[in-house]
Order: structure tokens, then C-alpha cells, then sequence
């Protein structure tokens, strides 16, 4: 018993803190995308990348997808300016909006979404990694790969599309900030959204 | 009354006519205190009115019925990972806007989906909402109440309801008897207030937070886990960590959220047990950060986890109580004067050893009882204290401290009492053969008090266990685990009592016990130093250097008083004794509070939590200091420390960092540099407005005052 007790007290830490930190190293990964080609962050060594957790059916990403075209929009700006946009499914297969590679390239179609890779993390250990806990959950990792970015997709938590008007675009505002070489003012906010069904 | 009859009739349809009636009925003029379940998507949700009718500018509430699905929950106002609270907005009268409306959450439970945490409701729960009636309303009052909410169970569906109820204007409040239940049960599952005396606080530690609550804790149920729920989903991680019961004090510590930014000036802090019928009975405290308790568990509070203090029962208890007692005797404290004892029992002669066994155990039981009534009847006064409540009394440690170097000095062989200090003369350890029987049973009595003293500032390995689960228990078991504990420290002298022959085994007195005498005197003066560590720990090291001097003073008056043993120079025992006494100064002088610098938070500095403190605009003093350095302690204690400057930084909230430069410190070095200066004292306030003052090298309250409330303007 007492045994266990310490064993969990020292290691309690630990666990909490897999999580990916702003201002150090974003940790690195190999999922494979929809097309099952194998991708790692290293890959994308000297790029901006933006790291965006999905699920189809959950709320508060069709809200970004289907309520509005806030989420398609921001993909888009992004990677005609070179940044690199990778949305990672961490859903456990048959949870709720997992999907294999043609399903995944099916819906990205439907979406008219145009991220540079759609990865699908069915194991969670990307989303782990990062301590992903939403559908949206955004990382935006500058060329150097340090992390400058974690957190909602916005400041205006609900699943109201309506609401997007007035929030402030925190991925987009980060992306830019990042890119006149000024720091990013908001470098950590509380993402919202469902939970990551891993 | 002209709506009586109307307001029955509609009461005993709602309970029967279907959602279609009712959807008529509340578009009707006619008054509606109630609307019967409406079904949403895994939620089925009723509104009820606490008044059938309401005065102008009078107050009431509204109570909203969730009933979930099973296994769907919806979210407290603090949802965790992810989730969204429930969220209310209320129109009052007509045309009036949709205002949002602060509801008020029962006590939630934790809920965990696949290691994402959430906080939140399962099965029934009851919103509760107030609101103002408009000081001219006039008939009748609509409310229009629009709900939203999250519901999920792994999945999550957003929810959104209308619900409009009408209420007559009347001149007099009257309650809606047929409510009044359901509102005292909704308002029995709101969390309760926190006692008058609790006191909550945390504490950051690095990446980790301790929280605590102090005080009588009589409202929780021993051996039933307690459970935090923290009012903030950015502060500390949100997964349950345990809660550790200790006398008076619960303290749980999470790891920092990993979107942590800053530290909140308070938060509420929700302790939750479940009661005898299943209930979640929580109670609501504001939390203040303490920079007090930020260090380890302290040695007061032997803190047990609530689910291993349930396995121990009284037996077991008993049993470790006195296994911890007799461990007691092994300690470096206590073991010198045991052993002495023992031998001291065989100089006196066989014959005595019974008697003597009996009184030496005598004073210990009683010594422990009367400590265990000591503390009981001051937890009882509502002290929050808990075992080793003594040695949190610095005096005491101080007086301890003396005591074991005094005795220490006598086994040297450089003091014999018996002249000149009575109570703590040879009666207490050297019992001679010349003295009549009952002195010989008082000195066996306080050498027991004495052992018990010695010993209580070890806390042998067991007895910790045992303690915590006897304080929490009523007065008659506590002090049986007390006794218990003391006829473990005594059973060696009683085991010598029942088989005076043991005493054979011990070799013969001679000249080898003055050689033992001195050896045992080595752990006594280290647990006097060790004594002095504590006080040091206690007061600071002024503390310690007083009770040094004390320690020589003391050392001096009492070789000299030896020196002087066979002569007769009257004088120089005057002077001598006076010495003694004059020990009384330092002593006192170690004792005195450390002036009221603690009260004053300084944070400790660091560039990084200046630049915070910058960026977000806050006005900051920034003290360089070192303790070698005469100006800075100075403009400290006249012009930075005391309730004045607690004062102003509290009204102007100046936040005060602090650098230590006593060791060498390249970040402090490079502040230095960076304003010219090339040593302490440094003293910079920066100002909201973003000017930068550097304060003069000599300060007094007038000037720092001055300078914080410039600071402060925008």
C-alpha cells in the first residue's frame, strides 16, 4: 500500500507533464497520413507548422467546418504563405469521427479542407505526446521546431458559429506574429472543444 | 386572488396534458410558475418558479431540472479539458434584452472520458438562477430563460432551450408551496460555506501546487475520502489527486495546468465526501496563495492518507503505539537517559529496581496523558494543531535545546548537580544511594517526565501512523493510543521492574560508566544542536545565533558554579548565579518574533517574472539586498518591512520582488550592472505607466510610500 503510494507520488509529475511545453522542442512523431505515407515533424524542419486536432463529428470542430468556413479559410491563408498544416485524428478506431485513409480523404473532400497532410494517429501517441485534449486543439511549432503555440483555435469557447465573429484568432494571430519575427503574444490559451477520443 | 382557480386548474393539467397543450399553454397569458419536462437530445429539463407571485423590485428564483441519459453528463462552470459550462441568459419583462445570468452549481463530480478530465453532472442535477423583478412591473411578469449547454458522453452534443414562464404582480411575495421541497433540495446540493475559522491556501512549488485547508475538519467523516474540485480550469491540472487528512489540515497537490500562466490573487477551492446516504456534500472556501507553507509537509501534521487511515483500526493502533514507543527509546534523545537510569538503578541496589520501574513508568504514562489532554482540550478550544504540537512552540524547542546540552554537559562530567539547580538536580539522573525512599520515587517519576520530554521531538518511525489516526478519534481512544505509546518508552525499565534478575546481566558498576557516561553525552549534544537547527528553521538564524549565546552563558555560569563547588566564596557565587540568570537575555532575545518583515510577500526575483509583471502592465518594486549588507537591512527594516509598507503595497498593489544577493548571483550581478550600480542596496520601482525610478541609497517610509503611490498611478 505505502509502497504504492510513493511509487504513485513519484511519478505523479511525470505523467502529468508529457505534455508538449511552449518555448522548448515540440515533440517529434511518425503517423501516417491519409494516404499512408509515413510523416514526422523533422520532415518539416525550417517550416512553420501548425498542428490541428480533428474529429468530424464533433461540435465544436463543425463549428469551424461546417457552421463556417473559419477553419478551411485559415488552412488555406496558411499554406499559401509556406506554413505547413497538418490535422491529426487521434480517435481510437471505432470512436466517434475515426476514420481510415479513405474516409479521411473522402470527408477532407466534402469539407473542401486543404490542410497540407491529414494524419491519422489512431494509437493517440501524437496526440499524447503533445497532451492533445480537444477537437479543435492547435500547436503552432516555428522552423527552428520549438513550440510557440498551444492551445484553442479561438477566444470565444462555444460551439456557436455565430460566436466566431468578435473572437479573437489565435492561430492566426501566432502565425503572424511569428512571421514579422515578433513574439507571440498569446503563447498559451485553454483549447476548447470535445475531448480527443483516444 | 382572481387567478387562484386558474392557477390550479393549470397546475393539475401540467401534471398530466402532453408537451403539445403545454407549448400553447406557455405561449397563453396564463400564469405558469412550472414547465413540465421538455426532452432534448439525452436531457430532459424542467423549470420551476419559487414564487406563484412576485412584488416589484422583489427578488426570486428559478430552478432548472437536468435529468441525463445515463453515462451523459453536462459540465460545472469550470468544465476541465474540454466541455463547456452550462450558460443561462434571462429576459425579464417584455422587450427587454436576453441578459446572462450567474447560475449556481451544485457541488459537481469528477468525470473522467479516457483520461481527458472533466468536472460536471450525472443523472439529476438542479441549476439554480436569480433574478430582480423589475421595479414597474405591472399583471403579470414574462420570463424568458434560454439555456445552452453541452451534453456529451464521449461524444458531445450542444443543446439549447427556450423556456418562457409567466408569474402574476402582486403585493406580496407568495412561495409556491408545491416547490418549496424541490428548492430546499436544490439548495441542499449546492456546496456549503466553509466554517468561520477554515483557512485555505496554496502554494506553488515549482511545477506543483500544494493546496491546504485548515481548521476543525469535525465536518468531514474520518476515513471517507475528500475529494478538491479547483475553481479554475487554467490554474492546476485537473485530474483528482488525493487528499491527505492530517490533524486539522487537508492539503492535495496537483501538478501546475499546462496552460498555467499566472497565479490568481485567490480561487475558490471545493472539498467534496460523499455523507452516510451517498450525497456529495462540498464546502466552498476562497483560497489566499500562502508563501508560508510553500516547504514540505511540516513536521506537525503526520499526514495519513484518508484511505490508509481507514485500515487501521484500534487494535492495530495499540500495536503501533507502543512498538513506536519502544523504538522511542533507541533515539539519540532519549537513549542517554535511559541508560543512564538503568545504571543509576544499579548503584542504588537491587532492592529498589522494582519500585523505581514502576515510578519511571508511572511518569511517563502520565507525561503523555497529560500532553495528549493538553491537546485535545486545545483542538477542542478549536486549535489547529496536531502531535508534536509542543515542539511547534519555539520556546519550547529553545528550552529543550538547553535542556539536553545541560544535561549533555553533566554526563561530561563538567557539571554535577545537586547544587545550586534544584528540580533539575541529581534526583532527575543520578538518584544517590544517601537519599531517603521517596525522593528516590520522585526522582524515579521525573526521570519519566523527562524521558517523555526528550523524547517528544522524536517522532519514532510507527508512531505517526498511530497518532494520526488517534487524533481523529474520540477523546478515550486518543489518550488509551497516548498511553500506550508511553508504556512503550517505558517498557524497558518496566521489564526490568518485573525480572529484577535481568540486572545481573549488566556488568558490575565501575569506572568503564564514566567512560559510557561520556560516550553517551556525544548524542545528546547533537540532539541539543539538531534543536537549535529547528529554532533556527522556526526564527531564523538570529534566533539560533541568541540561543548560542544563551547556550555559552549558560555553559560558563555552570563551570564556574563547579569550579566553586567545595569553596566557600560567597561573592563570586553571587556572581556566578547572576551569570545564570543573565542567560535569561539571549534566551529571550531568540524568542522575540522575527519583526514584521514576513508579512510583507515578497516574491523572489527573477528576470523573467519582472518582464511578466511588465508586460502586464503591474507596477513592481524590486529590492536588492544580501545579508552582509548593513544600508540594505536597514532601509529594509525602517522603510520595507511593517504593516505601513503591507499597507501601501496592498492599497497601491505594487507587487515586490526581492534579490538575494548574500551569494554570488550572476542574473542579480547583471541587474546591478544594468542600472550602474555595482552593489546592494538597489532599489528600482517600476511604474504602471512604464517610467523606471531608482529609489536613493538611504530610505525612509516617506519615500517609499511616495514613490509606490507614483507607481500606482496610471
Amino acid at each position: 500500500m505505502m509502497k504504492s503510494i510513493i511509487f504513485a507520488a513519484m511519478f505523479a509529475p511525470f505523467v502529468a507533464h508529457a505534455t508538449a511545453e511552449v518555448s522548448k522542442a515540440a515533440p517529434d512523431f511518425s503517423v501516417t497520413d491519409a494516404q499512408g505515407k509515413a510523416r514526422t515533424l523533422a520532415e518539416f524542419k525550417g517550416k512553420t507548422v501548425v498542428l490541428e486536432w480533428h474529429n468530424p463529428e464533433c461540435p465544436f470542430v463543425k463549428k469551424h467546418y461546417n457552421g463556417s468556413t473559419n477553419m478551411q479559410d485559415q488552412q488555406k491563408a496558411a499554406t499559401g504563405e509556406g506554413v505547413v498544416w497538418l490535422s491529426i485524428n487521434s480517435g481510437a478506431a471505432g470512436k466517434q469521427g475515426a476514420m481510415d485513409g479513405a474516409a479521411a480523404i473522402a470527408k477532407q473532400a466534402e469539407l473542401k479542407a486543404s490542410p497540407s497532410a491529414y494524419l491519422i494517429d489512431g494509437d493517440g501517441t501524437a496526440g499524447q505526446a503533445y497532451g492533445a485534449k480537444t477537437t479543435p486543439h492547435m500547436y503552432v511549432i516555428d522552423g527552428t521546431g520549438t513550440l510557440r503555440y498551444a492551445g484553442a483555435i479561438d477566444s470565444n469557447p462555444s460551439a456557436d458559429a455565430s460566436d466566431i465573429k468578435g473572437a479573437t484568432q489565435y492561430v492566426s494571430q501566432a502565425l503572424a506574429e511569428l512571421k514579422s519575427g515578433k513574439p507571440v503574444s498569446m503563447p498559451v490559451t485553454k483549447s476548447y472543444g470535445c475531448s480527443v477520443k483516444y | 386572488m382572481k387567478n387562484f382557480a386558474h392557477e390550479n386548474l393549470a397546475l393539475c393539467l401540467l401534471g398530466i396534458i402532453p408537451l403539445l397543450f403545454l407549448a400553447i399553454f406557455s405561449t397563453s397569458s396564463q400564469a405558469q410558475s412550472m414547465l413540465t419536462e421538455q426532452r432534448f437530445e439525452h436531457v430532459g429539463i424542467s423549470v420551476f418558479a419559487e414564487h406563484r407571485s412576485l412584488v416589484p423590485g422583489g427578488r426570486s428564483t428559478l430552478a432548472f431540472r437536468l435529468r441525463h441519459d445515463p453515462h451523459w453528463h453536462t459540465y460545472w462552470k469550470f468544465p476541465g479539458d474540454s466541455g463547456l459550462p452550462t450558460k443561462l441568459k434571462l429576459r425579464i419583462g417584455n422587450g427587454e434584452e436576453a441578459v446572462s445570468t450567474e447560475l449556481q452549481w451544485p457541488t459537481p463530480q469528477p468525470i473522467d472520458v479516457g483520461g481527458i478530465h472533466n468536472v460536471g453532472y450525472e443523472g439529476e442535477v438542479w441549476l439554480l438562477a436569480d433574478f430582480i423583478v423589475p421595479a414597474d412591473a405591472q399583471n403579470q411578469l414574462n420570463i424568458t430563460a434560454e439555456l445552452s449547454w453541452l451534453i456529451c458522453k464521449e461524444e458531445c452534443i450542444p443543446g439549447k432551450g427556450e423556456f418562457a414562464l409567466q408569474l402574476p404582480i402582486a403585493d406580496a411575495h407568495s412561495i409556491d408551496e408545491l416547490h418549496a421541497a424541490l428548492f430546499a433540495k436544490a439548495r441542499a446540493a449546492l456546496p456549503k460555506a466553509a466554517r468561520a475559522d477554515w483557512l485555505a491556501s496554496f502554494a506553488i512549488n515549482g511545477d506543483q501546487i500544494r493546496f491546504q485547508l485548515d481548521g476543525d475538519l469535525a465536518a468531514f467523516t474520518p476515513n471517507t475520502s475528500i475529494e478538491l474540485f479547483v475553481a479554475s480550469d487554467t490554474f492546476a491540472s485537473i485530474m483528482p489527486t488525493a487528499v491527505q487528512v492530517g490533524a486539522n489540515r487537508l492539503t492535495s497537490q496537483r501538478a501546475k495546468h499546462e496552460s498555467f500562466t499566472e497565479t490568481p490573487r485567490e480561487l475558490a477551492l471545493l472539498w467534496v465526501q460523499q455523507n452516510a446516504v451517498g450525497e456529495r456534500v462540498g464546502y466552498q472556501i476562497m483560497a489566499n496563495q500562502s508563501r508560508s507553507n510553500a516547504g514540505e509537509l511540516r513536521a506537525d501534521a503526520p499526514a495519513i492518507n484518508a484511505s490508509q487511515s481507514g485500515m487501521v483500526t484500534l487494535p492495530m493502533a495499540l500495536l503501533l503505539a507502543f512498538l513506536g514507543g519502544l523504538i522511542l527509546n533507541l533515539m539519540p534523545c532519549v537513549l542517554p537517559v535511559l541508560s543512564l537510569k538503568i545504571l543509576g538503578l544499579l548503584e542504588a541496589g537491587p532492592a529498589a529496581v522494582r519500585a523505581h520501574g514502576l515510578y519511571y513508568s508511572a511518569g511517563v504514562v502520565s507525561s503523555f496523558l497529560a500532553l495528549g489532554v493538553v491537546l485535545l482540550s486545545l483542538r477542542s478550544a478549536g486549535q489547529s494543531l496536531g502531535w508534536g504540537f509542543q515542539l511547534q512552540s519555539p520556546a519550547l524547542v529553545a528550552g529543550l535545546s538547553l535542556l539536553l546540552f545541560v544535561l549533555a554537559l553533566s554526563m561530561s562530567g563538567l557539571v554535577h548537580f545537586g547544587y545550586g539547580l534544584a528540580g533539575l538536580g541529581q534526583s532527575l539522573t543520578e538518584p544517590s544511594a544517601q537519599s531517603s525512599d521517596h525522593s528516590h520515587a520522585r526522582s524515579a517519576f521525573f526521570s519519566g517526565v523527562l524521558a517523555c520530554v526528550v523524547a517528544s521531538p522524536c517522532t519514532a518511525p510507527m508512531m505517526g501512523t498511530a497518532l494520526g489516526y488517534a487524533l481523529v478519534q474520540p477523546a478515550w481512544v486518543s489518550l488509551s493510543v497516548l498511553a500506550t505509546l508511553g508504556l512503550g518508552l517505558a517498557a524497558p525499565m518496566l521489564l526490568l521492574a518485573a525480572l529484577p534478575k535481568l540486572a545481573r546481566f549488566i556488568p558490575k558498576p565501575g569506572a568503564w560508566m564514566q567512560t559510557l557516561k561520556h560516550a553517551l553525552a556525544v548524542p545528546m549534544y547533537l540532539s541539543a544542536i539538531w534543536l537549535a537547527w529547528v529554532l533556527a528553521q522556526q526564527r531564523g538564524v538570529d534566533a539560533f545565533a541568541w540561543l548560542l549565546v544563551a547556550a555559552v552563558l549558560l555553559a560558563l555560569a555552570l563551570v564556574w558554579l563547579e569550579q566553586m563547588r567545595f569553596t566557600e566564596a560567597k561573592l563570586s557565587r553571587i556572581a556566578a548565579h547572576a551569570l545564570l540568570l543573565s542567560a535569561a537575555l539571549p534566551m529571550f532575545l531568540a524568542l522575540q518574533k522575527p519583526d514584521a518583515l514576513s508579512t510583507v510577500a515578497w516574491q523572489d526575483y527573477s528576470a523573467a517574472e519582472l518582464s511578466r509583471l511588465q508586460n502586464l502592465r503591474e507596477p513592481v518594486l524590486v529590492q536588492m539586498t544580501a545579508a552582509w549588507c548593513v544600508t540594505c537591512k536597514l532601509n529594509e527594516r525602517v522603510a520595507m518591512s511593517g504593516s505601513r509598507f503591507a499597507e501601501s503595497l496592498k492599497r497601491t498593489g505594487v507587487y515586490a520582488l526581492k534579490g538575494d544577493w548574500t551569494n554570488q548571483d550572476a542574473a542579480i550581478t547583471s541587474y546591478l550592472q544594468s542600472y550602474g550600480a555595482s552593489g546592494v542596496p538597489l532599489v528600482v520601482v517600476y511604474a504602471r505607466s512604464g517610467t523606471v525610478e531608482i529609489l536613493p541609497q538611504i530610505l525612509t517610509p516617506a519615500i517609499v510610500d511616495a514613490a509606490l503611490a507614483r507607481a500606482s498611478a496610471p
